[in-house]
């Protein structure tokens, strides 16, 4: 069995990196694989809290990739799902704690156990994202429908495509379906047409997000949650199922078409 | 009218850099710091065949101006003398001299124009400068840059930032098949999009200099 290695990037902080890793993380769970979040984020690490895993964590990345701890003692089994482990970032340490080296071989050796590595990529392009991409066979880009979001995911891409990674997906977050209506949000199809990278998925915003995020139970446990539905879908996506966009963007509003046509006039 | 002391212009795969034969060494030497300073560190690596004219060099002249073009990470590969006064002895081999009478100076600087593919996408953060002509095969996203010493030629959205003739060439042009970008240069003219709505074209377009002043038309070949 030889499993996959998926980094979640975006260059800028702040999208929701954290967020999609453990909610992509628990909805491949429930569909049955097993999963390893690995959060590279030393010095500022956040995904324990978001699964609420934080007071169980014992030993981290750099105390497995220095050699001092086994890799099994490391890593930490969530408390609701059977098949999903966390292997937790150090506080305490910094970026250069670790080699891009030694987070390869750590990704190859946690491969053979696991169906998915989605290894959660801190915020920036210096040695934290080198250390995080380093041992990945494809990537997820995740970008927010703001032009300097989008600016730092193409700079991302290219980064990803200089170290020889070319399956790049995009999930665009926090898309708020009724200021796309209004035209007053950034397009999908234009951030398409900029990233010119496959669209995995649009997550509406969604405050159950914050609660659950805050609550320590990613989103995707709650049924009610649109977001939840939305990296539900993803999951499915990535598990090699063909699922639908949610139609968010094809109902074109009036507002839009007449300013559309206001445009091609005043050309 | 102020005649310049130091031209630069692009050659096969390198630049050559011509110094007029006026003029005491220390002024001339400022104005090479001076012109190469302006075009940051666009140049580094880049391979020098410097002119120097009728102009009489003695062997630490010639060694200040290695060092000076090193400063800016330029390597001097040639020094084309126009007459015989550089002084060659004890070169040790390092700078290859070359002693060619005036008349061929005129093929020399030649219009030879080599021209790179790029065949991918320019992404933000991402830049490309050639001597020549670069053709971009894919996207120039904003962020990007692609500096030219002759033509810049994108096939498909120009979106990011171009500069053609930058070694101060006005001949040279901008062609793309939507051209949008965030700022466009031909030699030492500066331009940018007007403020509000961008000129969303779905035509091919160029920009060239005309009468003094960029000026963005439809290709029309």
């Amino acid at each position: 069995m030889k499993g996959k290695v998926i980094v979640i990037t975006s260059g800028k902080g702040g999208v929701g990196k954290t967020t999609t890793t453990a909610n992509l993380g628990t909805a491949l769970t429930m569909l049955g694989r097993r999963v390893v979040m690995v959060d590279t984020d030393i010095g500022l690490r956040n995904l324990d809290v978001v699964m609420g895993l934080e007071n169980r964590i014992v030993f981290d990345i750099v105390d497995v990739v220095t050699g001092g701890t086994k890799l099994k003692q490391a890593l930490i089994k969530d408390k609701r799902f059977e098949g999903l482990y966390l292997l937790p970032a150090a506080q305490t340490k910094e970026k250069t704690a670790v080699s891009p080296h030694q987070m390869k071989t750590l990704c190859n050796e946690l491969k053979k156990e696991f169906d998915f590595v989605l290894v959660d990529c801190p915020a920036g392009i210096e040695q934290g994202f080198k250390n995080a991409i380093s041992g990945a066979d494809e990537a997820i880009v995740v970008a927010v429908p703001e032009v300097s979001s989008v600016r730092d995911a193409d700079g991302i891409v290219g980064l990803l495509e200089a170290a020889g990674l070319n399956k790049n997906q995009l999930i665009i977050n926090r898309i708020r379906p009724r200021m796309v209506k209004r035209g007053d949000m950034m397009d999908i199809e234009d951030m398409i047409d900029i990233l010119s990278v496959d669209l995995l998925g649009v997550v509406p915003e969604d405050e159950i997000v914050i609660v659950s995020t805050n609550k320590g139970e990613p989103a995707v446990m709650d049924t009610s949650s649109r977001a939840g539905d939305a990296y539900r879908r993803i999951a499915r996506r990535l598990n090699g199922e063909e699922v639908s966009m949610l139609p968010l963007n094809h109902s074109e509003g009036l507002m839009n078409k007449f300013r559309r046509m206001f445009k091609m006039a005043s050309r | 009218m102020i005649t310049e002391d130091v031209v630069i212009r692009e050659s096969q795969g390198g630049i050559i850099i011509c110094l007029d034969s006026q003029g005491s060494f220390p002024a001339l030497k400022q104005q090479l710091s001076d012109k190469l300073e302006a075009f940051d560190d666009l140049l580094i690596g880049v391979q020098v065949v410097l002119d120097v004219g009728q102009r009489k060099l003695s062997k630490k002249e010639v060694h200040e101006l290695k060092n000076l073009l090193l400063d800016q990470g330029l390597h001097l590969k040639k020094l084309v003398s126009r007459g015989k006064n550089v002084d060659l002895k004890d070169n040790k081999g390092q700078v290859e001299v070359v002693s060619m009478p005036p008349a061929r100076l005129s093929q020399e600087v030649g219009t030879s124009e080599e021209t790179i593919l790029i065949k991918r996408t320019l992404r933000s953060g991402q830049r490309v400068f050639f001597p020549g002509n670069i053709v971009v095969l894919g996207d120039v996203n904003p962020g990007a840059e692609v500096i030219a010493g002759g033509n810049v030629l994108v096939m498909g959205s120009m979106r990011g930032l171009a500069h053609a003739g930058a070694l101060g060439s006005e001949q040279a042009v901008v062609v793309a098949f939507r051209l949008n970008p965030t700022q466009l240069r031909i030699a030492n003219h500066i331009t940018r999009a007007p403020e509000g709505q961008g000129s969303a074209g779905n035509d091919p377009e160029m920009a060239s200099i005309k009468s003094g002043k960029v000026i963005i038309e439809d290709l029309k070949l």
